[in-house]
């Protein structure tokens, strides 16, 4: 479980979001929805622990994420950045003893393999789990923007019961979400 | 025998041929050439007087402080080309030039080149000199590229370390990278170093005295001792640079 308490953000000098709640459940599906610029990817690095709010906090499973401790559970978490062009310079992580294997040239993650869930990096596709149902220890999946075709995967890893928090504005992704809370620009949850 | 100040103006006499040349085909550059030669000149003349000193007292200490102070001036230049933020990241850099200058050196004073004065001015200065001078290159290239990296395409990183990864592992493919353009340059002219890319260091030894075997032998080996230096000089530099790179949260701040 993941939940974000009371929490306001600013930045830039710009106020993302003030006293906002969310509670990711284990086993449903959350979808943090909002128009471009509101701050999706923001809340959900801040979930990570990648930035500081404001005021409020973030607890993993009823623990507090601080700066220390957001290394540690961070190896329990599947992160899925939004889906971006690679540039040709881009190159490789080696992340052979992770459970997300990422090769990235020309690879997008909608070409994840949903079906096979077999690794292959050489094809460069993300992977979760070396085969359907196995998660090798993660219990939370983040997801920044993820294709269509993604969705199956998650809504599959949701049902297996993790905790999968997904920032999209896709329509497919906002009707099989069992909780969806929207950003507005300095407005809060609806 | 020592050069007089008739060799010295016989020798800049030679100035003259490149002069009229620019004179004749592009006068405009004349005012620019002119204040680079006597740049070039003032430079020369304030180390050669600093070399000077040092030679004179010959003392391990005054050495040290001559690499002390070169690597100072080393960072500086380092982190004026590459334009990154002198005030974060002088200490990293300074730290990582000293260190490895430090300790290559003194493996390349101590134990390859023993059979020469290890402690004496006459070996600190240019050892030192030879192995900042190819730091200050490579680290030129690498810190550049690294910083580059992280700047436009950080989502490797965020990727990794959001995945449970370490930060050390998370920037690994970014050092490998930085190493990678850095030294490039340097490998690709190993085999014509001699000749075209390091003729002066060449031509310093034989004309130091050094019999061309020997001079040779202590070329390649100053070449390698320099490979090293600026390799681990790098490393250093990163490894110190990441409290001034990222927050405690390990977010890239430049």
């Amino acid at each position: 479980m993941v939940e974000l308490k009371d929490a306001t953000l600013t930045v830039d000098g710009q106020t993302l979001f003030t006293n906002l709640s969310v509670m990711a459940m284990n086993g449903k599906l959350t979808i943090i929805t909002g128009l471009h610029g509101t701050g999706k990817t923001t809340l959900l690095r801040a979930m990570m622990g990648f930035i500081g709010l404001d005021q409020g906090l973030v607890s993993i499973d009823g623990e507090l994420l601080t700066p220390l401790s957001a290394t540690t559970f961070r190896r329990s978490m599947v992160y899925l950045p939004q889906a971006v062009e690679p540039s040709p310079s881009t190159f490789i992580p080696d992340t052979d003893d992770m459970e997300v294997a990422w090769a990235m040239d020309g690879v997008k993650s909608g070409e994840w393999n949903v079906e096979t869930g077999a690794r292959k990096e050489e094809d460069g596709l993300w992977q979760v789990g070396s085969e359907a149902g196995d998660y090798d220890g993660k219990r939370i999946v983040i997801a920044d923007d993820p294709g269509p075709e993604l969705l199956g995967r998650l809504k599959q890893a949701a049902a297996d019961g993790l905790t999968v928090v997904v920032a999209s504005r896709r329509d497919e992704y906002l009707r099989a979400a069992n909780t969806v809370y929207e950003l507005r620009v300095k407005s809060e949850e609806i | 025998m020592t050069i007089n100040y008739m060799n010295i103006i016989a020798g800049l006499l030679l100035l003259v041929i490149p002069a009229y040349l620019i004179w004749q085909l592009d006068r405009q550059q004349l005012r620019a050439t002119a204040i680079g030669t006597l740049r070039m000149m003032v430079q020369v003349a304030v180390v050669g007087v600093l070399t000077m000193l040092v030679w004179r007292f010959d003392s391990l200490w005054l050495c040290l402080l001559w690499v002390v102070l070169t690597t100072v001036l080393t960072a500086l230049v380092l982190l004026r080309r590459t334009q990154l933020p002198a005030r974060r990241l002088f200490l990293p850099v300074a730290a990582g030039l000293l260190v490895s200058t430090l300790a290559v050196g003194s493996y390349e004073l101590f134990v390859v080149l023993s059979p020469y004065r290890p402690t004496s001015a006459h070996w600190v200065i240019p050892v030192s000199g030879v192995l900042l001078a190819h730091s200050l290159i490579i680290n030129i290239h690498a810190l550049h590229t690294y910083i580059d990296a992280l700047r436009g395409d950080s989502l490797p990183y965020y990727t990794a370390i959001g995945n449970g990864a370490t930060r050390l592992r998370a920037l690994l493919p970014y050092a490998a990278r930085a190493l990678h353009n850095g030294i490039t340059p340097t490998t690709a002219k190993l085999a014509t170093t001699a000749l075209f890319a390091m003729p002066m260091l060449l031509a310093g030894l034989l004309m130091g005295g050094l019999s061309p075997l020997n001079a040779a032998f202590v070329f390649a080996t100053l070449i390698v001792a320099a490979i090293v230096a600026a390799m681990l000089s790098l490393i250093i530099t990163l490894w110190a640079a990441d409290h001034q790179l990222f927050d405690r949260r390990g977010q890239f701040m430049m």
